[in-house]
């Protein structure tokens, strides 16, 4: 690093000062208040760490962990991997199909969740289109996915397929030809291909696109509210009853801290992602 | 029905074309069959189970929700906080990415991954002690307090986004205006702006629609005088059966969509993208 | 932290209500809370009432749709009253008598709203009610009651009983749904009447902890009927909110739903409930209703500028309004109103509705409910 006169370090800090202060004013002091919350007793005001106990222990919020953390997982389980073979598809094929395809795959990202999930409903519910489908052919075929795990992780990978391909799409395209080519001519195959060269090049991107998902689905609310079961439910529900219908708000604290630990293991991993790169250096 | 039959289609399209076509028909079906349907129930007046296509179709809906003044008033308040937000954000924000981008200095990835965390943390968890700060600083039922809550809700994307932008401008460019006499602002706005544009573009339509999309911090620092139309829109279609919510749901739709073909043209898998990682 | 909270209300209040001066006739400000068809209602009836030229003041609607922060009404202004606040801007509450008791319940003291001069009121002598508590200072302008939904075109001959509606889910199972308590007052209605109709009559205007003891019987019924109700996926579900048991009517998929019923009434009108549904009431122990009145603050703007508009919805044009536009009850005899609506209110009447008024234990029972029969399999 260069040796900087106090004029660019006082430049520097002029031009990050706006949104820094925004952003530790609205967003980190809060948050360090609600971490301080989540310590005190809702009815002593005295440090503790009842709220915890409370929620690794009571039968029903054990229980909304255990279902939120399962039911991210597999959102991106199954995410990450139906995101990966569209990009590839995305990527390596070139023709109108493809191309269709490309244009269109990322519009429900734009989509207003709650939309989505009342589009969603009219079709997957008991008596939706799916149902009445069948019941022109004689049948009366009741997908059952509404109020439990598999509506939420369904509808879950709708909002997120289209993220997380756009991330994996963006890697691959980095990706050149030539170099594909090259070791096409000495004789590997596409399996070998694959594995020793375009999944290593774009195994940071998934882990990026990892992260986004499994944070934004850990605390989600709008789908499990409108089409999760009622017991168990997921953090983001019990979060919000605990808020606005119980009033407990060192509870509620001491909740979104919880999430909170969830999502950061997966940003430390990202984190840790990023700082190893070293392309700092060599673009300037 | 033998034209259903997919072995039939099997044969005829052979083999690699036939997995193509079941692709598309499937992604079609999955991601739109939904949207594509909704947008039918909003033209229905009346759809009773068991039936498939609307038993009768008109406008009974859309009377209904352009009859609602202040249904109406709150899509102009939705789009007042849109622009103001999309226009501040790149004020503060972009700064902060250039530097972010031209500069190295102790803390910059640290100062990145501070507007990750904001994502991190669930907002309905720091609604109380932001509503205190928020008290503070007078801002309870303000503009600016709703206008700064929409603020945080796109800053990530702001920053992140803008300062891959810059950085892909070729310093030595800069330098070359530089030479040639041009004053910094000068080199800025003929140089480096245009070229980082596109990432800056896709930035400000991620900021509007964030805004417009914006609802629980809204309610907590708007009420009851800001009340925007994504606010007003989810207790209706909440409260509403299946055909009405549809109608909501398009006109949510609408600027979304408006703004996606307008900007098409910037939005690549890879400017997109970059809005998600630390330069 | 209830201090430091109630302290932010206030605050919260002071800054978000500046009061809007008038030209020449003075400005009231109503406030009130609910589903959309009450926000359409007051829009109406404000739109009616200030374009006519013998009205002596202006009013205007602040309206919190439910689920977007109406609980906070209160807090805000139990925190405005406690500060001593004249002119807050609060100036006509319009809720059901018995969440005004937990307006009271949090300012402490029943000097939150004025008593009112009835004299003042002409249209007053005609209510056929009088507010289930506090009579000296609530008008009731409109009744609602939970009752129970059913399709005849499936169920001609639904249950009228308690233990006929048991044997019915017993025998039809997966055809009776009710939505999760907190999530909606249909399904709260059905619960607080399952419990209570164990219990003695003094307790359903009673908050006293001590009644708390005796629910087990109804949840005991609550939990046999459990394995009866709506399945999905194979398994027994309750829908949040009240919208979502009547998407389950309107879709055929349940025959039998407790239900609001100005809420049924105007889904059968614009035509997304088939026809054929019909509304009635359980016999022995009818689901619970409430009185919706209007009360004057004692920290608003002066009560005579109030008197003219609450005096003008409890008059037949504005009662007609109450109907049409939500199927409301109307508080006054029903054939001073002319109206095609009326007939689809028969059966309903304001004066026989029970009315739970229970406080906070209705958050025991919510809570009580989220552990015990959410958690059933």
């Amino acid at each position: 690093m260069e040796k900087r006169t106090w004029k660019t370090n006082l430049f520097i800090i002029a031009m990050l000062a706006p949104s820094l202060l925004i952003s530790l004013g609205v967003l980190v002091y809060p948050l360090l208040n609600t971490v301080v919350q989540s310590f005190k007793s809702p009815d002593t005001g005295k440090y503790t760490l009842e709220n915890y106990v409370y929620l690794f222990t009571d039968e029903i919020s054990t229980a909304s962990i255990v279902y939120t953390f399962w039911i991210t997982v597999v959102t991106v389980i199954v995410t990450i991997a139906i995101s990966y073979l569209l990009a590839l598809y995305l990527r390596f094929t070139d023709n109108k199909v493809s191309k269709f395809i490309g244009t269109i795959y990322l519009l429900p990202r734009f989509i207003p969740s709650l939309v989505a999930v009342y589009a969603m409903t009219t079709i997957i519910r008991d008596s939706g289109l799916l149902n009445r489908i069948s019941l022109l052919f004689g049948d009366n075929f009741k997908p059952g996915l509404l109020y439990n795990a598999k509506g939420i992780i369904l509808m879950n990978i709708w909002f997120n397929i289209p993220f997380a391909t756009m991330i994996i799409v963006s890697a691959l395209s980095g990706i050149q030809d030539s170099i594909i080519e090259s070791a096409r001519d000495v004789g590997a195959n596409q399996i070998r291909v694959f594995f020793s060269m375009i999944l290593p090049l774009s195994i940071k991107d998934v882990m990026i696109a990892m992260t986004f998902v499994f944070m934004g689905n850990i605390s989600s609310f709008t789908t499990p509210y409108l089409i999760g079961p009622n017991h168990p439910l997921m953090l983001g529900v019990y979060l919000r009853r605990l808020f606005s219908i119980y009033h407990e708000y060192e509870l509620a604290a001491a909740t979104s801290v919880v999430i909170f630990l969830f999502s950061s293991v997966s940003a430390i991993i990202y984190l840790y992602t990023n700082l190893k790169e070293r392309e700092w250096e060599a673009r300037n | 029905m033998s034209f259903l039959n997919p072995k039939r289609w099997y044969h005829s399209l052979g083999k690699r074309r036939f997995y193509e076509a079941l692709l598309l028909i499937v992604f079609i079906l999955f991601f739109y069959g939904p949207l594509l349907y909704t947008f039918m129930l909003a033209f229905a007046n009346k759809y009773e189970y068991p039936s498939i296509i609307p038993s009768q179709f008109g406008f009974q809906w859309w009377n209904y929700v352009l009859k609602q003044p202040t249904l109406v008033k709150s899509i102009g308040l939705s789009f007042e906080f849109a622009f103001a937000t999309t226009f501040i954000s790149m004020i503060i924000c972009l700064p902060a990415a250039y530097v972010l981008a031209r500069y190295n200095f102790r803390g910059r990835k640290m100062v990145m991954f501070s507007f990750l965390l904001g994502n991190a943390f669930p907002k309905i968890g720091i609604y109380t002690s932001m509503a205190i700060v928020f008290y503070k600083m007078n801002l309870m039922g303000t503009f600016t307090g709703v206008l700064l809550i929409h603020l945080i809700e796109c800053m990530m994307m702001m920053i992140w986004l803008p300062t891959s932008a810059f950085r892909n401008v070729p310093a030595n460019q800069e330098e070359a205006a530089r030479d040639a006499g041009a004053g910094p602002l000068r080199t800025f706005w003929y140089i480096t702006l245009p070229t980082a544009w596109p990432g800056i573009a896709v930035a400000a339509m991620f900021a509007f629609i964030a805004s417009l999309g914006e609802s629980t911090g809204t309610l907590l620092v708007g009420l009851p005088y800001y009340r925007t139309m994504t606010v007003e829109m989810y207790g209706v279609i909440l409260d509403y059966p299946s055909t009405a919510g549809a109608v909501f749901s398009l006109i949510l739709i609408a600027p979304n969509l408006a703004l996606l073909l307008l900007m098409r043209r910037y939005l690549g898998a890879d400017t997109l993208a970059r809005g998600y990682k630390m330069g | 932290m209830k201090t430091k909270l109630a302290l932010l209300l206030v605050l919260i209040f002071v800054v978000a209500v500046s009061p809007v001066a008038a030209a020449d006739k003075p400005t009231v400000t109503l406030w009130s809370t609910g589903s959309q068809n009450v926000s359409d209602l007051f829009n109406n009836l404000i739109e009616a009432y200030n374009a006519r030229p013998e009205s002596t003041s202006v009013v205007k609607l602040q309206f919190i749709l439910s689920g977007t922060g109406e609980d906070t009404l209160s807090s805000r202004i139990a925190a405005a009253y406690k500060t001593g606040k004249t002119n807050s801007g609060f100036d006509i509450i319009a809720e059901n008598s018995t969440s005004l008791q937990q307006y009271i319940d949090e300012a402490g003291s029943t000097d939150l709203f004025r008593d009112l001069d009835f004299s003042k009121i002409p249209n007053y002598q005609n209510l056929l009610i009088k507010p289930s508590i506090y009579e000296s200072k609530f008008v009731p302008y409109r009744g609602t009651t939970v009752v129970m939904a059913y399709d005849s075109a499936r169920l001609p001959n639904p249950p009228k009983t308690w233990d006929e509606l048991e044997a019915y889910v017993q025998a039809n199972p997966g055809k009776f749904a009710y939505n999760s308590p907190s999530t909606g007052g249909a399904g709260s209605g059905f619960v607080r009447t399952a419990i209570y109709k164990f219990l003695p009559e003094e307790s359903y205007m009673s908050n006293d902890p001590k009644w708390a003891e005796q629910y087990d019987e109804g949840f005991a019924l609550l939990k046999r009927i459990h394995p009866y109700l709506y399945k999905s996926g194979g398994k027994v579900v309750y829908p949040n909110k009240n919208q979502g048991t009547l998407d389950l009517l309107i879709n055929k998929e349940v025959d039998l739903i407790p239900a609001w019923a100005d809420q049924t009434l105007s889904n059968l009108a614009n035509g997304t409930l088939p026809d054929t549904v019909k509304i009635y009431q359980l016999e022995d122990y009818p689901l619970g209703g409430t009185d919706v009145v209007m009360a004057v603050t004692s920290i608003g703007a002066e009560p005579e500028a109030c008197y003219d508009f609450i005096n003008y919805v409890i008059s037949p044009e504005g009662q007609k309004k109450c109907l049409e536009l939500m199927y409301a009850v109307p508080v006054i005899d029903i054939s001073t109103i002319q109206s095609d609506a009326a007939k689809m209110i028969e059966g309903l009447d304001v004066s026989s509705f029970k009315v739970f008024s229970i406080g906070s234990l209705g958050d025991v029972i919510n809570q009580r409910w989220d552990r015990e029969i959410a958690t059933l399999p």
